[in-house]
C-alpha cells in the first residue's frame, strides 16, 4: 500500500529547531531576518519564554505513534468479490434463458442444468466471500478511523508547535535587535538608519543584515560566502575577517589548504545543508 | 449528485490538497481548511487518489450524497426537529422537551439506522 510505512509518529525534521550554525553557516542564508536573529540569540545561549512549552510539545509529538492501517487490501478484496458475484449472476441468468429456450424446442437440457447447478454453487460461495470482504473492509475502516483521531491530534500539535516556534523566533529576534542595530553600521552595505525599531521594520539589504546577524552570533566553524555575498562585499571594498571565519580544522577536513579567518568561496548554497 | 470528500491529516497532505485546489478549480466544489469536496467525475477521483498515493493514510476519501430528510426520515422525526428548533424555552434539553409528548426520544432515535 502506498505511503503509510514512511510516516511514523515523530515530528518531521522541519519542526526541529535548526542549529544556529545551520542557519548562519552560509551567506546568503536563505532565511528570514527573524530566523537569523533568533539563531544568533540561541548561539549566545538565549532561550525564549516558550522554550518549555516547545520542549513539551516535541516530547508529546515524539510519543505519538500511528500504526499503519492497510485499507487498500480490503478495498481491493471487496471490489474483486463484488465483481465475481455480478459475473456469476449474469452467467446464471444466461443459463436459465438457455434452459427455457431448450425446453421450448424440446432439446436436451441436462448439460445446461448441470452448468446451472455448479454456477449456483459458485455464486453461493462468491456471496459468502463478498460478505466476508465487506466485513473485513468495515473492520479496516474502523481501525483507520481510530488512527485518524491520532493523526488529527498530531497535526493539531504540529500546528501549535509551529506557531509557538514563530513566537519564539520573534521574541528572540526582538531581544537581539538592539545589538544587531549597533553592529549593522560596521558591516559592508549596512546602515543603522535602515534598522528602525523592530526586526519587521528592517528596510536595508538582506545580505548586510545576514552579515550583521553572523557578526553578533557565537558560532564555531566556517561561514561560507556565496557568490552574491562575495561580490556584495567586494563591491563595497569591505572586509569580513572578524565576522566570517573559518577554523583551521574545518579547512583541513574539507581538504582545503586555506588559511584561517579567510572567507570561503563557494556556490550560493553549501551542499548537503 | 454524489461528491467526493477529501480530508487530510498531515501538514504535507494538507499542503498537497491546497495545491490541488489551487491548480484545479473545476472539479473543486468547495474548500475547507484541510478538506475539500470534489465533484463526481473520474478526473476529480484521479486527483484524490493521486493525493492518497502520495500521502497514504493521511488522506481520507469518502463518497457522500446530499441528504434528503423527506426520503431518509420518518415524519415524526422531522416534526420533532422543527418543533424543537422553534421551542419557546431555549434552555430545555431535547430529552426533557420530548418527554411526555409524541416526539421520539433521543435514545429511540439513536437506536434507529437511517
Amino acid at each position: 500500500m502506498s505511503g503509510d510505512s514512511r510516516r511514523s509518529g515523530s515530528a518531521p525534521d522541519e519542526f526541529r529547531v535548526p542549529r544556529p550554525a545551520d542557519v548562519l553557516g552560509q551567506i546568503p542564508t536563505g532565511e528570514s531576518l527573524h530566523a537569523e536573529l533568533a539563531a544568533a540569540a540561541r548561539s549566545r545561549g538565549r532561550t525564549s519564554s516558550v522554550a518549555g512549552e516547545l520542549a513539551e510539545l516535541r516530547e508529546t509529538l515524539d510519543e505519538i505513534a500511528i500504526e499503519p492501517v492497510d485499507v487498500e487490501t480490503a478495498r481491493r478484496r471487496v471490489a474483486a468479490a463484488s465483481g465475481e458475484e455480478a459475473r456469476l449472476k449474469e452467467r446464471i441468468a444466461a443459463l436459465r434463458g438457455d434452459v427455457r429456450a431448450r425446453r421450448a424446442v424440446d432439446a436436451a437440457t441436462d448439460e445446461t442444468l448441470g452448468d446451472l447447478e455448479s454456477a449456483a454453487a459458485e455464486l453461493s460461495s462468491a456471496q459468502t466471500e463478498r460478505i466476508a470482504a465487506e466485513q473485513a473492509f468495515e473492520q479496516a475502516r474502523k481501525r483507520a478511523t481510530r488512527t485518524r483521531d491520532e493523526r488529527e491530534r498530531r497535526l493539531r500539535l504540529l500546528d501549535r508547535l509551529q506557531n509557538r516556534r514563530r513566537d519564539a523566533r520573534q521574541e528572540l529576534a526582538r531581544e537581539m535587535y538592539p545589538t544587531f542595530r549597533d553592529v549593522l553600521t560596521e558591516v559592508p552595505g549596512g546602515d543603522e538608519a535602515h534598522a528602525n525599531e523592530e526586526p519587521s521594520e528592517y528596510e536595508g539589504p538582506a545580505i548586510a543584515a545576514s552579515v550583521a546577524a553572523v557578526a553578533i552570533a557565537d558560532i564555531d566553524g566556517p561561514v561560507m560566502l556565496g557568490e552574491a555575498a562575495v561580490s556584495w562585499i567586494d563591491d563595497r571594498e569591505g572586509t569580513v575577517p572578524v565576522v566570517v571565519r573559518e577554523t583551521k580544522n574545518d579547512a583541513e577536513e574539507r581538504g582545503g589548504g586555506r588559511s584561517p579567518a579567510h572567507p570561503t568561496r563557494s556556490g550560493d548554497r553549501r551542499p548537503g545543508v | 449528485m454524489l461528491v467526493l470528500l477529501v480530508v487530510t491529516y498531515s501538514a504535507a497532505a494538507r499542503t498537497g490538497l491546497r495545491n490541488l485546489c489551487r491548480r484545479h478549480e473545476d472539479p473543486v466544489v468547495r474548500r475547507f481548511g484541510r478538506a475539500a469536496l470534489l465533484d463526481s467525475t473520474e478526473y476529480a477521483a484521479f486527483l484524490a487518489v493521486r493525493l492518497r498515493e502520495a500521502h497514504g493514510g493521511d488522506v481520507q476519501i469518502e463518497r457522500t450524497e446530499p441528504f434528503n430528510e423527506f426520503v431518509a426520515l420518518e415524519e415524526p422525526v422531522r416534526e420533532a426537529a422543527a418543533a424543537y428548533a422553534n421551542r419557546e424555552s431555549k434552555s430545555t434539553p431535547y430529552a426533557a422537551f420530548a418527554a411526555g409528548t409524541d416526539h421520539p426520544g433521543p435514545e429511540t432515535m439513536r437506536g434507529e439506522e437511517l
